[in-house]
C-alpha cells in the first residue's frame, strides 16, 4: 500500500502525514469543545460515537446532531461521510440539540412556550 | 456458599450475579447479555440510555445499542 511511502514524514504540527487532521467540535450543552483527529472517510455516525466515547457523560444523546455553522446545515445523514459533505479542518461543528426552545408571538399578540 | 459466611455483596459476587452497570446485587429480574448480568432498567443503550430488552440490542465495542441509535452511528 502507499501508506508505506508516507510512513515516517511529519507535519509541521508534528503529526505524520497519514491522512488525518484535526476537526473542532463545540458539545453546546457542556460549553465544551473538543479536537477529534478524523479522516474525510470517517462517516457522522461515527464521529458522533467517538464524540459521546470521549466525553464520557453517560446522558440522552438522541436528539443531539452536528451542526455545521458556517454553512447553516445540519449533518443528519449519518452514513455520509465528512468528504461527501465536505467538511474540512475548518469546518467548526457543532454538537447540539435538535429540538430547541422557541417563544411564538400570535396573533392576538401573546406568547407561548 | 462452600458452608462458608458471605455479606451480601460479596455471595453475589462470587455467584456472578451482580449487575454489571451499577455493581450491585441482582435480587429481582434479571437480564443476562453480553457475557455480563444486568438489572432491567440498568442495561441501556449506549447513546440514548433507553432501556433496552434483551433480543433487541445491537453490540459494538462491547457497548450495547438500540436498533435507531445503531443504525444511526453504525449503519
Amino acid at each position: 500500500m502507499s501508506h508505506s511511502l508516507i510512513e515516517g514524514i511529519r507535519m509541521p504540527d508534528g503529526h505524520y502525514a497519514d491522512g488525518t487532521w484535526e476537526l473542532r467540535v463545540l458539545v453546546t450543552d457542556l460549553e465544551q469543545e473538543l479536537i477529534m483527529r478524523v479522516t474525510g472517510e470517517l462517516h457522522v455516525g461515527g464521529l458522533m460515537l467517538r464524540l459521546v466515547e470521549k466525553l464520557e457523560v453517560k446522558r440522552d444523546w438522541s436528539d443531539h446532531a452536528l451542526w455545521w455553522d458556517r454553512k447553516n446545515v445540519w449533518l443528519l445523514k449519518t452514513h455520509w461521510t465528512l468528504d461527501k459533505y465536505g467538511v474540512q479542518a475548518d469546518a467548526g461543528l457543532s454538537f447540539t440539540p435538535q429540538h430547541k426552545l422557541l417563544r411564538l408571538q400570535l396573533p392576538n399578540h401573546k406568547h407561548v412556550r | 456458599l462452600d458452608a462458608q459466611p458471605y455479606c451480601e455483596l460479596h455471595y453475589h459476587a462470587r455467584r456472578g450475579s451482580l449487575c454489571a452497570g451499577c455493581q450491585k446485587p441482582i435480587t429481582g429480574r434479571c437480564i443476562s447479555a453480553m457475557g455480563h448480568k444486568f438489572h432491567p432498567e440498568h442495561f441501556t443503550c449506549a447513546f440514548c440510555t433507553k432501556q433496552l430488552n434483551k433480543g433487541t440490542f445491537k453490540e459494538q465495542n462491547d457497548k450495547p445499542y438500540c436498533h435507531p441509535c445503531f443504525v444511526k452511528l453504525f449503519g
